[in-house]
């Protein structure tokens, strides 16, 4: 039996035998075959066998619609996990670069201001003291100022995107993960299908343990 | 992250905050130089001592005035060279102020009378701080 998926399938037949091997050894005449697989459908058929001769059964079962439903939510559930994390998580690192970016340049700004202040305390051209005084302090001042909102601006906007992803990530735990009833192998675990003219019959197996 | 941490680490950045408003520079506050006209230290030009001596000049008996004044040159922000702006003097160059000792000569005073001098640095042509002298003829 060459039947996809190659590893995990099972099959009844004649609606008695539950199997799972690759061959199988049949009597003369028309069987049923219920053919099932993980995810996949119940594929019922009849195979006429020819005594004495080994024939090749070939079979693609077709993935079952509660597998393509489960996929397609799992797939959305996915990305919106994703994007719930990883957009936030990535405004995160950017605040954070900017943070540190601002952050340096503030420093800059402080050290240039310090230059400033040794120069004034070695300066010995009062020309060039009035000049660091009305001139190049005050310009330096503005730039300490322009650098300080830039810091406060990238300090809040990490804090911003901090408390968002926190949130985010918290609330995405929360989120409920699509699982997948395989109601193919209910079916096939616990009934034997029949299909007859007016849709079949299942048959019910029960198993009782009387072990003890 | 428990809510005592977020608590803390904005409390750190409130901090910082804070913090920043400290480091812009006062131009105020900078008076510590002797070249800033803003100087607001110790006096630059302190009296040494003050004499008064009968000298012939042009053969004529005249009555000076030698006044001995320090320049604090360890006021400098650094060793540098000098004017000493005079009102009385004009202009004299640090070369000419050995040791840090500057001698003002007021000529044809008579006794009891307050010489006073204004004396400034300066350089490059521009004025620094500076403080007036006096000294009383004998």
């Amino acid at each position: 039996m060459l039947v996809d998926p190659g590893h995990n399938f099972s099959f009844v037949v004649d609606k008695k035998h539950r199997m799972q091997q690759r061959e199988v050894k049949l009597s003369e005449g028309l069987h049923h075959f219920s053919i099932w697989a993980p995810e996949r459908m119940i594929v019922d058929t009849n195979v006429f066998v020819v005594a004495g001769r080994t024939s090749d059964f070939v079979l693609q079962l077709p993935y079952s619609p509660e597998y393509v439903s489960y996929r397609t939510a799992l797939g959305r559930y996915e990305t919106r996990k994703r994007v719930a994390r990883s957009l936030p998580s990535i405004a995160t690192a950017g605040s954070l670069i900017w943070t540190g970016i601002a952050f340096g340049k503030y420093q800059k700004a402080r050290d240039v201001l310090k230059v400033d202040e040794e120069t004034y305390t070695i300066e010995v051209d009062p020309a060039s003291i009035r000049t660091l005084k009305e001139e190049t302090i005050p310009a330096h001042n503005q730039d300490l100022r322009k650098a300080r909102v830039g810091l406060y601006s990238a300090i809040g906007a990490t804090a911003l995107t901090g408390a968002i992803t926190y949130y985010l990530f918290k609330r995405s735990a929360s989120w409920e993960r699509p699982t997948m009833e395989d109601k193919q192998k209910v079916i096939f675990d616990g009934l034997v299908w029949s299909p007859g003219e007016k849709g079949g019959m299942l048959h019910v197996g029960l198993s009782i343990p009387l072990a003890r | 992250m428990s809510m005592n941490k977020v608590t803390f680490v904005l409390a750190m950045v409130a901090v910082h905050m804070t913090g920043c408003a400290k480091h812009e520079l006062d131009t105020a506050t900078l008076t510590t130089n002797p070249f800033d006209k803003d100087y607001d230290g110790a006096a630059v030009f302190a009296l040494i001592d003050a004499s008064t001596e009968i000298e012939q000049v042009n053969s004529i008996p005249v009555r000076v005035l030698t006044v001995r004044v320090r320049v604090h040159t360890e006021y400098f922000g650094r060793p540098t060279t000098y004017i000493v702006a005079s009102s009385t003097a004009g202009d004299i160059p640090s070369n000419n102020i050995p040791d840090g000792v500057l001698t003002l000569r007021v000529l044809n005073v008579e006794p009891g009378d307050l010489e006073c001098t204004e004396l400034r640095l300066k350089n490059d042509g521009a004025l620094g701080a500076g403080n007036t002298i006096c000294a009383t003829a004998e």
